[in-house]
């Protein structure tokens, strides 16, 4: 026989509860705490129940003795009094009786209450998407920086029942995760049993260590489950979690298939029931489809991202993956600002995206410290490159009346082949180089940053290279990129540099052309290069549909672990089907909600398998 | 040879404008993959060496396991996903090929 959990029995309860509501109108208060509450937290053994006016003192208490009940205590002048069960009888069973009395007007459950619980992390007061006062968010880096109090996930009522949700291991499936952060650490996922000492893996380089060499998992991790209440740092949607950090996506943020499908993998056998995967791409992948549904066939929640690129994901053409692929078992999250309007930049979707969540300004744990090392080579002066077989010059550039594409301006400093471009035709026969020596040492990651526009004839090439070395990178160097081809417009372009790390890393561009048919060439602006130095004490406020992602992966193991009997469907359902409604989100996703973490704790699935009946 | 890894071909175009710009990473994500390499789904009972038998011709970098019966290959020359394709479809010992797209972080928007 089929064992009924909690969450089962509080189905029936709900049934019958249900049913005594839809015949008995007059019961708004017990509504609101059945939805703000629910699940078995009640007084045992004890009932509350509302006689008629109608109904006289003698006929309440022959009611009650009737059933074989007690009256412990008369709670108001309006007929509303707490009645103790007699031995061995069910709440179901007296809700019912009372529901066919017909002095009652209504009864209910005698439910527990519990003060909402705020943590003492020292920044918990800029989680505005935990508790939105209103406040003002410290170095916001997108409007707006305050909202409105109350547009927030509705959570403290929630840690009123459960904070603790390291039964469930939640895979944060990302650039790795720092796991050594303060406010990390006590709550990854301890893999040494199974021979992940680093509590995780690493599908990129291919080990056993997934230290994040990004920042973007480490900051993902901690939405979820940075450790609350120890008076320190930020708070995860979870105060205590199991964390499973795996690696797939490089210093740049940039993965693959093959890194992706491994790490579903590695998660769903290692025991992960919850994945988290704020990332996008890809096209007709099927690979990565059936890892999906490998991690739906072993009862995984998978939480993925929308997009940040502003557009209907429903479109011909517009399909993000794994947004896009339609197993039961995925939530793709949208991301809300702090007054619950979808954010400009979020992707959303009728038929792919399903529900909103904070994106904007969110406070969390980082992998350590970022420098940038930008270059405007040499401008206003002389370009202060190294330069070999011409081609190459500095220069400025502005941007057409679309901002797609470069136009003869001075909006950017910029490097130059032709040094025309954008008018002419780069060189035939042409072996051009320009190169320049970075210091990077002492540092843990790097990334290659920059803003292009190219357009290379098939038969000649664009590199780009670097040298570890210095010097010239087309000679014993790496090549990061190169060929023929064309952007089309503007592209931003990143590439993993941590290779190159040292005090003498030299990155650089050749154009090469044989002797006919030449194109526009290449211009380059905004040339950076991005560092990071780990260290274990940095919080960061980021922005994106990836932050909003965790919210609702946290909330996926917060349901899990209060409910242990939940299946994928159950959590789905209970995150989807309980959210706010917001006008923002209809038409734009498959439910039209925001996330509510304490409404959906409370949710209870339909129950199944009982006869309750609405009358 | 083509080796772009991050969109020089395959980049596609712009919606914002630079005035105000964000970090790279953050613009359109560009539905790409990555030039040579493939995804390899073996026919139950074929060898690893049906799939250098069938491949071959354009220089195995790397044939590595990544799943079940799955493989990443890396060719020297890449002939695009059509005749990979192709070839494919004309051997019973590969049940299917893919090309291994290019995922991206979903953000941070703004750093």
């Amino acid at each position: 026989m089929k064992t009924r959990s909690r969450s089962t029995i509080a189905a029936a309860l709900f049934g019958a509860v249900l049913a005594l509501y839809a015949q008995v109108a007059a019961a708004p208060s017990a509504l609101s705490a059945l939805s703000s509450w629910g699940k078995s937290q009640y007084v045992p053994g004890e009932v509350l129940v509302k006689f008629k006016p109608s109904a006289v003192a003698q006929a309440r208490a022959a009611s009650v003795a009737g059933l074989g009940h007690a009256v412990l205590a008369d709670l108001d002048q309006s007929g509303l009094v707490q009645v103790k069960l007699g031995a061995g009888q069910t709440m179901e069973a007296a809700l019912d009786s009372y529901k066919n009395d017909p002095n009652v007007e209504y009864a209910q459950p005698n439910y527990i209450y519990r003060a909402s619980v705020a943590p003492n992390d020292t920044q918990y007061g800029q989680l505005w998407a935990f508790k939105n006062t209103g406040q003002t968010i410290a170095n916001a880096n997108i409007s707006p920086a305050s909202g409105t109090s109350g547009d927030d996930i509705h959570i403290e009522p929630a840690w009123g029942q459960i904070t603790d949700c390291s039964s469930v291991i939640v895979a944060v499936v990302d650039t790795g995760v720092n796991y050594n952060q303060e406010d990390l650490a006590a709550n990854m996922w301890n893999g040494s049993g199974s021979g992940f000492p680093n509590h995780g893996n690493d599908f990129v380089d291919i080990d056993n260590d997934p230290m994040d060499l990004n920042g973007h998992g480490t900051h993902v991790a901690g939405i979820i489950g940075a450790v609350g209440n120890n008076a320190k740092g930020t708070t995860g949607v979870c105060w205590m979690a199991s964390i499973m950090a795996v690696r797939v996506l490089d210093a740049s943020g940039v993965g693959s298939t093959a890194s992706i499908t491994q790490g579903v993998n590695f998660a769903v056998t290692n025991g992960a029931k919850v994945i988290n995967m704020s990332l996008g791409g890809g096209g007709n992948d099927p690979a990565f489809s059936n890892a999906i549904t490998n991690a739906q066939n072993n009862n995984v929640v998978v939480v993925v991202a929308a997009g940040n690129d502003g557009v209907n994901n429903d479109l011909t053409g517009n399909a993000i993956f794994p947004c896009n692929f339609t197993q039961p078992t995925l939530i793709c999250v949208a991301a809300l600002d702090s007054n619950f309007a979808l954010m400009s930049f979020s992707n959303f979707g009728a038929t792919s995206v399903d529900v909103g969540a904070p994106g904007t300004n969110i406070l969390s744990t980082f992998v350590g410290a970022t420098a940038t090392i930008s270059d405007n080579f040499g401008r206003p002066g002389a370009l202060n490159w190294t330069t070999s077989g011409g081609g190459w010059a500095n220069g400025t550039l502005g941007l057409d009346v679309s901002g797609t594409n470069f136009v003869a301006g001075a909006t950017f400093s910029a490097l130059l082949n032709p040094t025309t471009y954008p008018t002419g035709a780069y060189a035939n026969s042409a072996d051009n180089r320009v190169y320049k020596t970075f210091d990077l040492s002492g540092v843990n990651a790097a990334s290659l940053n920059f803003f292009a526009q190219i357009d290379i004839a098939a038969s000649d090439a664009l590199n780009i290279n670097f040298k570890a070395a210095g010097g010239d990178p087309f000679v014993g160097g790496v090549q990061l990129a190169g060929g023929p081809g064309t952007t089309g417009g503007i592209a931003g372009l990143s590439f993993d540099l941590s290779p190159c790390i040292g005090a003498t890393c030299s990155v650089g561009f050749q154009l090469t052309s044989n002797a006919s048919i030449t194109a526009k060439g290449a211009g380059i602006v905004r040339f950076r290069i991005d560092t990071l130095t780990l260290n274990t004490t940095t919080y960061q406020i980021d922005t994106g549909t990836s932050m909003a992602t965790p919210m609702v992966a946290g909330l996926a193991a917060m349901l899990r672990a209060y409910n242990p009997q939940f299946t994928f469907t159950d959590t789905v359902n209970a995150i989807k089907n309980a959210g706010k409604s917001l006008p923002a989100l209809a038409g734009k996703t498959t439910t039209g909600k925001a996330i509510d973490v304490i409404s959906s704790l409370a949710y209870i699935n339909p129950p199944t398998g009982l006869s309750a009946s609405v009358q | 040879m083509l080796v772009a890894a991050a969109g020089i071909v395959a980049g596609a175009a712009c919606s914002e404008t630079l005035s105000d710009p964000p970090a790279p990473r953050d613009f359109p994500s560009r539905q790409t993959r990555v030039p040579g390499e493939y995804l390899v789904t073996l026919a139950e009972g074929a060898e690893v060496k049906a799939i250098a038998d069938l491949y071959g011709r354009f220089g195995i970098k790397q044939t590595r396991r990544v799943g079940e019966n799955l493989f990443l290959l890396n060719l020297t020359e890449d002939p695009g996903p059509a005749k990979v394709e192709e070839l494919r479809s004309q051997n019973a010992q590969i049940k299917a090929v893919q090309p291994n797209f290019i995922y991206r972080s979903s953000g941070p928007k703004i750093r």
